[in-house]
């Protein structure tokens, strides 16, 4: 008999544990029209291959249009990468005109990824959307790339309950808060937004990285510090899983590094109920389908009923 | 772009590194056609429209292409030779395509490379690259087998309606997307071309054979750092010259960005209508990660949708 793949984040029914880490899919179009493109890809709902998702996490929203960093927004390194895009979105206007309405047709649920430079812009984002087909939030309080707001809630115990306990007020949806490995005690931060009122928690975003341009003797990124992912984040990413999971009851959506079946179901043992793929989809831009179909195969073969028995199962 | 590609360059002086000695030789390579891009001569530069619908028929493909041939041009620059019909059958002069480096890696990112040449009739498509890093190093061991590839991506050349002449400058690997425009132009035959390349040394002017053999030697002008040529300059040097001269409408020019903007300038000076071909680090190379950003007098755009053909006039220079 087919193993049941459905998981339920905080609220949130996905058809399969997968989505995308947000900033690494824009809001779907460009990967949909590829997809589409694959005779090969079998999706659930016909002419809509965004539904073999289990939810679709959009590219970070902040109030007004942000236009980014300047200089070096990318590099590569041994196995990762660094990023400094600096959240550039054109605000949530200009999202809920041009992406959501066509984003919420496309027969999987819609996570929106909310930014902000001050609690204020977080809780603005959230009213906005309040009207609109998303299906639930993903607070972003764990971007590096930015100077004000990002990463400075993610590091406090206190600012982060604060910015979640705002967003909880204004909204009923499903809630789910991205939390930044950049600290020394995790299960603070996580408590801390669970007690707040957080129904899941997604982690990681990236890790502080920096890089250095020897032959011009400078440092790549103009703000210095960039953030780190792809394979090289993935043993932090999971020991943040492990512990996090350990100390809080909610769902987690576990993401960081993954780019192979094992990857993912090492996310899922470890503690997480369903998992982001991030900078994997530049490697290999039909990664997601086939993880889907590689997960429900394995769960098959190995006996699995429910892919949410997994959740955890390794202690 | 058509017949492939076939045997350009000086086939015989080529030097080959591989352990193999390039072996796996293509049977056409006998045939000494010139490079042509038969791509269609649709001033729309190919517009990956499709990467922005859902619709299927058009925009980028993924596709695992066949290495048919790859061999050493200069040191450290080499031609790949690949099947990949269905990027062939789409591609533009000046589009390019994302290539995932072969091997264990792990190579998190792909490489953009610009085609040098692309047949829909035979499938083929080619790129010439110099080995700068480890993904560029890693392409080039390969001797045989298959190779991701993601294309066509962006949008490339559109040179004006109108009649008359057009300059091409490129500076060293530059010279890569403006072989498949020169062809594209000379087969459209509105526009007499005529092409300036600059190189370090005379083993870099690499794509002179097929210019020549496309335009003639007379039409292609040639500059190097070392002063092989004649005076050591670079390759502004003579294309400002060529500009100021005037009649010239129509100016395309790839190389490095500081070469990019002073060819500009120049062309912008002599009244032509002038489009540059800008690199960026790319991540997705399909327009959502924003990573590949150029600054515009219409705001940020993405290198690997928007352009990277950039009319001059709307680049805002770093
Ligand atoms: C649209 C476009 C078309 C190009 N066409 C050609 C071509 O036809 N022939 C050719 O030889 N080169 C071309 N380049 C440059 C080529 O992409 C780089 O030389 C190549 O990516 C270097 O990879 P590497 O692993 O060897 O170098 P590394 O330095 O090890 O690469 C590390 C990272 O930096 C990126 N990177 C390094 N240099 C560049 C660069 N100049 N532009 C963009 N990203 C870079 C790499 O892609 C990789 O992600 C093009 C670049 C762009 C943006
Ligand atoms: C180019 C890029 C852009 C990103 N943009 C965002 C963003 O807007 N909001 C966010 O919460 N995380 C963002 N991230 C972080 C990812 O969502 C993810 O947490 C991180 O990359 C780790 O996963 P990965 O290793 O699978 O990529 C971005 C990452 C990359 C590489
Ligand atoms: S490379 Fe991702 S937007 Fe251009």
């Amino acid at each position: 008999m087919a193993p049941d793949m459905a998981v339920t984040v905080g609220g949130l029914a996905m058809r399969n544990p997968f989505t995308v880490a947000s900033g690494t899919f824009g809001s779907g179009r460009e990967y949909a029209a590829l997809w589409a493109s694959r005779p090969e890809l079998v999706c659930p709902i016909p002419g809509k291959p965004l539904s073999c998702l289990g939810a679709l996490t959009t590219k970070g929203v902040s109030p007004q249009p942000w236009a980014g960093n300047d200089g070096c927004r990318m590099a590569e390194t041994a196995s990762g990468v660094l990023n400094a895009i600096g959240l550039q979105n054109p605000g949530v206007e200009d999202f809920c005109a041009h992406d959501l309405g066509w984003l919420a047709d496309q027969g999987t649920p819609v996570i929106v990824n909310v930014c902000g430079h001050s609690l204020d812009q977080y809780v603005q984002v959230v009213e906005r959307l309040e009207e609109s087909p998303a299906a639930a939030y993903e607070i972003n309080i764990s971007c590096p790339n930015v100077d004000c707001g990002g990463l400075s809630f993610g590091v406090d115990p206190k600012l982060a309950a604060k910015v979640v306990a705002a967003c909880r007020a204004a909204t009923r949806r499903p809630l789910i808060v991205k939390l930044t490995p950049n600290v020394t005690a995790i299960a603070d931060i996580a408590r801390a937004a669970a007690e707040a009122g957080a129904d899941a928690l997604s982690l990681i975003n990236t890790v502080a990285g920096l890089a250095v341009d020897v032959r011009r003797r400078r440092l790549v990124f103009d703000r210095g510090v960039a953030g780190l992912s792809g394979p090289a984040v993935k043993p932090i990413a999971l020991h943040a899983v492990h512990r996090v999971h350990q100390a809080v009851a909610l769902p987690l959506i576990g993401l960081g590094g993954i780019a192979c079946l094992d990857d993912v179901l090492e996310f899922l043992l470890a503690g997480a109920t369903a998992v982001g793929v991030g900078t994997a989809n530049f490697t290999d831009p039909v990664i997601v389908p086939r993880l889907v179909g590689e997960l429900e195969r394995w769960c098959l073969d190995n006996g699995v009923k429910a892919v949410g028995e997994l959740t955890g199962a390794a202690g | 772009m058509s017949p492939p590609p076939a045997a350009t360059g000086g086939l015989s002086r080529d030097h080959d590194p591989r352990p193999d000695g390039g072996q796996n030789h293509d049977p056409r390579q006998g045939d000494r056609k010139p490079t042509v891009w038969s791509g269609g001569s649709d001033k729309s530069g190919g517009l990956p429209t499709g990467a922005q619908t859902d619709g299927s028929k058009d925009g980028p493909r993924l596709e695992d292409a066949t290495v048919i041939d790859h061999r050493s041009l200069a040191p450290g620059v080499f031609r790949l030779r690949l099947a990949a019909p269905q990027i062939a059958a789409r591609a533009q002069p000046g589009q390019f395509v994302h290539l995932r480096p072969p091997g264990p890696g792990p190579y998190p990112l792909r490489r953009p490379l610009g085609f040098y040449a692309a047949d829909p009739d035979s499938g083929l498509v080619e790129l010439v690259y110099q080995v700068v890093g480890r993904g560029t190093a890693a392409l080039s061991q390969v001797a045989q087998g298959r190779i991701s590839l993601l294309g066509p991506l962006g949008r490339g050349w559109r040179p004006p309606d109108a009649l008359g002449r057009a300059l091409l400058v490129g500076g060293g690997l530059g010279v890569v997307p403006l072989v498949p425009l020169a062809a594209q132009l000379v087969r459209d035959g509105r526009f007499e071309v005529e092409v300036v390349l600059g190189a370090r040394s005379v083993a870099g002017l690499i794509g002179r054979d097929d210019l020549t053999a496309l335009l003639g030697a007379e039409r292609v002008h040639l500059v190097t750092d070392d002063g092989a040529l004649g005076p050591a300059q670079p390759v502004t040097v003579p294309a400002a010259r060529l500009l100021a001269a005037g009649g010239w409408d129509y100016v395309a020019t790839c190389g490095p960005e500081a070469m990019q903007r002073l060819v500009a300038q120049a062309a912008e000076a002599a009244g032509a209508a002038c489009e540059v071909s800008l690199e960026r680090p790319m991540g997705c190379g399909l327009g959502v990660c924003l990573s590949c950003v150029v600054q515009t007098d219409r705001g940020r755009q993405r290198a690997c949708v928007e352009g990277p053909v950039w009319p001059s006039r709307q680049v805002v220079w770093q």
